[in-house]
């Protein structure tokens, strides 16, 4: 028999344990007064449990009995303390909610103060920063560089025209573009030349440049401007979202108007763009495409052509108020509220799944 | 390629109803997590402006998954109205920004 001793605590009880196991070999009837000892640690048995058991890894807090003969009431003993040993040593699995709350926490690291009119922003990814939006004192609308590259140790690096201070970020410059206020900001998923489209209600569309901290082209468009977006395939156009219902191209090579504009839908204002890539999954042909959010509904649409799909989602829920176009998944979320003007509304989340 | 039919018959819908306060247009979010086995789970994130905070749900499920709070700087501001929600992935991690008319929060991932 092979004794093995962690626990001083416990020698008293294996002490009698091992008597119990002795008894054992002729009574099978022990087993049931040794589990009254409540002994999880300890494993006592057969030779295959003793081997088993000299085999494992030894719990800091258990003793392990090994040898000592084959009972029957030796291997009841050794397959209950195995079990406990094994429940002691594996982690428990991790419920759905416990699972969820790992996925999803994310820590708090800085707030800035924006004062007010602040509705858009994107992360520009190249310089690691945040682009918001602002309005200012006199109505305009401004655009604020928060750079993110010392975000772990809350620290910011100021910059000369969009400086930001963390002591007094309340007092910061930013960059007046609009002379009403911003709806959209977009920085562009694969852009690295530090361009940032925004759109705004004095009917207007800029490229601002966070390297050089200044407008550099303005559309002046027929209606005001909530949205707007890059083309991810395209680095020359970008594409705007009007109140009336207008989706307008426009290409950084002319600065005198825009390409073209197409109604959308029954022309409800167009609050969300999204470029996309769409694939016919019967001869995999590839072309570009808008996801277009309206007040009324959500549609494709296809700049090169001109063609727009129907309403994407086909039961009315109220007032569509805003879209999203996930390209990892190819799926569209969009939210709908149910009443116009109401303060306290549902808002119906719909999900929409591009099955390839 | 023409966009009609060509969509139509490509989607499947699911629906579920968050609660929210907001007069205003806002705009929420969809974004996915990898999983272990190179899964990826997706996220709405959606703003509860009763509670000022984030709420996270599962796409699947009408339950929210999960609760981020905004913290206040003063408590005698009054509650945000969250207008934007945005998650993005960059080379220094995983970061959550949430814009009210006023404020503007960054959170960065544990994970």
């Amino acid at each position: 028999m092979v004794l093995k001793l962690q626990n001083d605590r416990l020698s008293k009880e294996v002490a009698t344990l091992q008597a119990l196991c002795k008894f054992a070999r002729t009574s099978s009837s022990v087993a049931a007064t040794a589990t009254t000892l409540k002994a999880p640690t300890i494993v006592s048995g057969s030779p295959h449990a003793s081997q088993s058991a000299l085999s494992q890894p030894t719990h800091p807090a258990g003793v392990v009995l090994g040898g000592g003969g084959g009972g029957g009431g030796g291997g009841v003993l050794s397959a209950a303390a195995s079990a406990s040993a094994q429940e002691m040593q594996s982690p428990p699995t991790p419920t759905f909610t416990q699972q969820m709350e790992r996925l999803l926490t994310f820590r708090h690291k800085i707030s800035f103060h924006l004062e007010r009119g602040a509705r858009a922003f994107d992360f520009e990814r190249s310089r690691r920063c945040v682009v918001a939006s602002k309005t200012l004192t006199n109505g305009c609308g401004a655009l604020v560089k928060i750079s993110m590259n010392g975000i772990h140790n809350y620290y910011l690096r100021v910059d000369q025209l969009f400086s930001i201070s963390l002591l007094d970020s309340r007092s910061f410059s930013s960059l007046e573009v609009h002379t009403k206020q911003i709806r959209d900001v977009q920085c562009g998923r694969h852009r690295a030349d530090g361009y940032v489209a925004s759109a705004a209600l004095d009917k207007t569309v800029a490229i601002s440049s966070l390297d050089g901290n200044t407008r550099i082209q303005l559309w002046t468009l027929d209606a005001p401007a909530w949205s707007c977006c890059w083309d991810d395939f395209n680095q020359n156009l970008l594409y705007a979202g009007l109140v009336n219902g207008s989706v307008v191209t426009l290409d950084l090579r002319q600065s005198k108007g825009y390409v073209n504009s197409t109604k959308i839908g029954d022309g409800k204002g167009i609050h969300s763009l999204q470029s996309l890539r769409l694939t016919n999954s019967t001869d995999g042909a590839s072309t570009n495409a808008l996801a277009v959010g309206t007040l009324g509904n959500v549609y494709i649409h296809n700049p090169s052509t001109q063609e727009t799909s129907p309403g994407v989602i086909p039961f009315g829920s109220g007032q569509c108020i805003s879209s999203y176009y996930d390209n990892d998944s190819g799926s569209v979320l969009a939210s709908f509220r149910q009443n116009e003007g109401s303060s306290h509304s549902v808002t119906g989340i719909f999900f929409i799944t591009y099955i390839d | 390629m023409g966009v009609d039919g060509d969509l139509r018959s490509l989607y499947s819908i699911n629906q579920f109803a968050v609660p929210s306060t907001h007069k205003h247009m806002f705009r929420t979010d969809l974004f996915s997590k990898a999983l272990p086995k190179n899964e990826r789970r997706l996220f709405v994130a959606a703003p509860d402006d009763a509670s000022a905070a984030v709420k996270f749900y599962d796409p699947t499920s009408p339950q929210s998954v999960h609760r981020l709070p905004l913290p206040f700087v003063s408590a005698t501001e009054p509650m945000p109205t969250i207008t934007q929600i945005k998650h993005a992935s960059m080379s220094t991690g995983e970061f959550l920004g949430v814009l009210s008319e006023s404020q503007l929060w960054l959170f960065k991932s544990d994970m």
